[in-house]
């Protein structure tokens, strides 16, 4: 271990921090649609629809991201899709997410009973609006925890992008390391960069934007409303 | 299909043997950190605490990296699998310590003091009485965390494993057809990952119906 390398590491390693959280985010801002997308298609009353949405899912959950991220970045290429290294990663990580995702999306769906289905029929929702303002708010309610978890799993899967040379924490560590050869302090400060995010990201959930309670409008009663008393 | 792969049996051997391994040290090095954890001690259950804590934080390529080419280049030099089975059993032991900590905390502690009044020697209390409830919490964690280790066995590759992931890779440079190779990689850790499944639910339920 060399401490007085450290400085010198985590401003390598920095630039790399920015595009782990940009491959998260993007990850997650296409493949959350994606994954709500399966798991409605994988309760859809038609066999073979049903069917293919099992499969996309198993396949994206069965397989490990690795062999996913090779797959698409040394297979695609053969049906004349060329994507660089870093669109490679944003495809396999949106992939992953939607397909871990519809599985959470599926739990949260369970746990809405079909009796809320005729309600919103009977009150005359159109199909938006009544996903937007009574379906989703549920879903979201049950599924916020396994998401979060979601998210930091997939934080710490970027590094996968190292394998394809995507220019993430990992990469910048390798390749600093291979120059030096003071590999246990790299991957150490590494190491330490992504628990400093999981545990901020943790911490911010936690105390920042902690989980609300069911926000429910408050329906007053002729003689409980303020009129009431006087 | 030797023919189709080259290598293809011994790098399943590879990834069985570092998901088997792996799993063997996490079991086992989750029971002292299980026990740490549960410790009236602030010192000792805030130590076993952090520990789960920084491994789940810490991406498992780091942990193999560290090991390998830290721990490696200087004072404790590993062959490839040697350094991926240690680096994802340290990992597991973190993940499994998790597990019997949940199975553990939904047996009522009522039955401690049960199974002292009645002065039950220690052995027949654990297998007879904790292990029967224990086992049916426990085992379908377990076995979805095994099917996580294997996919993550895949990482061995990247330090020199020649695994499932290796072979495929090496195929793919040469038969220039990585969306065939890869797929059926993929298929084969699937196929892999279904007789894990079945097992735990076959056991679950005839501990179950013992119990």
């Amino acid at each position: 271990m060399n401490l007085f390398a450290i400085p010198e590491i985590l401003l390598t390693l920095l630039p790399g921090v920015g595009t782990a959280l940009g491959l998260t985010v993007a990850a997650l801002v296409l493949g959350l649609p994606l994954g709500l997308g399966l798991a409605v298609l994988a309760r859809d009353p038609s066999r073979p629809l049903r069917v293919t949405a099992w499969c996309i899912i198993e396949f994206g959950r069965g397989i490990p991201g690795l062999v996913l991220l090779y797959l698409i970045y040394f297979g695609l290429p053969q049906v004349g899709l060329y994507y660089t290294a870093i669109t490679s990663a944003v495809i396999g990580f949106t992939y992953m997410t939607a397909a871990y995702t519809s599985e959470i999306f599926a739990g949260g769906l369970n746990s809405i009973s079909g009796n809320q289905k005729e309600a919103v029929a009977s009150l005359g929702f159109a199909p938006f609006a009544a996903f937007r303002l009574i379906y989703l708010p549920q879903l979201l309610r049950v599924a916020r925890g396994p998401l979060i978890s979601w998210g930091i799993l997939l934080l710490q899967a970027t590094a996968l992008g190292y394998a394809i040379a995507v220019p993430e924490i990992m990469s910048r560590a390798y390749n600093y390391a291979a120059i030096t050869f003071d590999y246990s302090t790299t991957f150490t400060a590494a190491g330490a960069i992504y628990l400093a995010i999981t545990q901020a990201v943790l911490l911010v959930f936690r105390v920042l934007l902690p989980a609300r309670e069911p926000r429910r409008r408050e329906v007053r009663s002729r003689h409980s409303g303020p009129l009431a008393a006087g | 299909m030797d023919v189709l792969f080259h290598g293809l049996l011994g790098a399943l051997a590879n990834t069985v043997g570092i998901t088997l391994g792996a799993l063997l040290v996490g079991l086992v090095l989750a029971v002292p950190v299980t026990w740490a954890a549960r410790s009236t001690s602030p010192a000792v259950s805030g130590a076993a605490v952090a520990f789960i804590q920084i491994v789940r934080s810490v991406p498992v390529l780091v942990w193999l990296f560290l090991i390998y080419f830290g721990l490696g280049g200087g004072m404790l030099p590993l062959p490839p699998f040697g350094a991926a089975v240690a680096g994802l059993g340290i990992v597991s032991s973190a993940y499994v310590a998790e597990i019997y900590r949940s199975g553990l905390a939904a047996i009522p502690a009522g039955q401690r003091d049960a199974i002292h009044s009645l002065a039950l020697p220690a052995g027949p209390a654990l297998r007879r009485i904790l292990l029967p409830q224990l086992l049916p919490i426990v085992l379908p964690p377990l076995s979805s965390y095994t099917i996580g280790l294997l996919k993550d066995s895949a990482l061995a590759s990247i330090i020199g494993v020649k695994d499932l992931t290796a072979i495929g890779y090496d195929n793919a440079q040469t038969n220039m057809n990585g969306l065939l190779t890869f797929t059926i990689i993929g298929l084969i850790y699937i196929g892999l990952s279904v007789p894990v499944a079945a097992l735990s639910r076959h056991v679950g339920n005839k501990v179950a119906a013992r119990a």
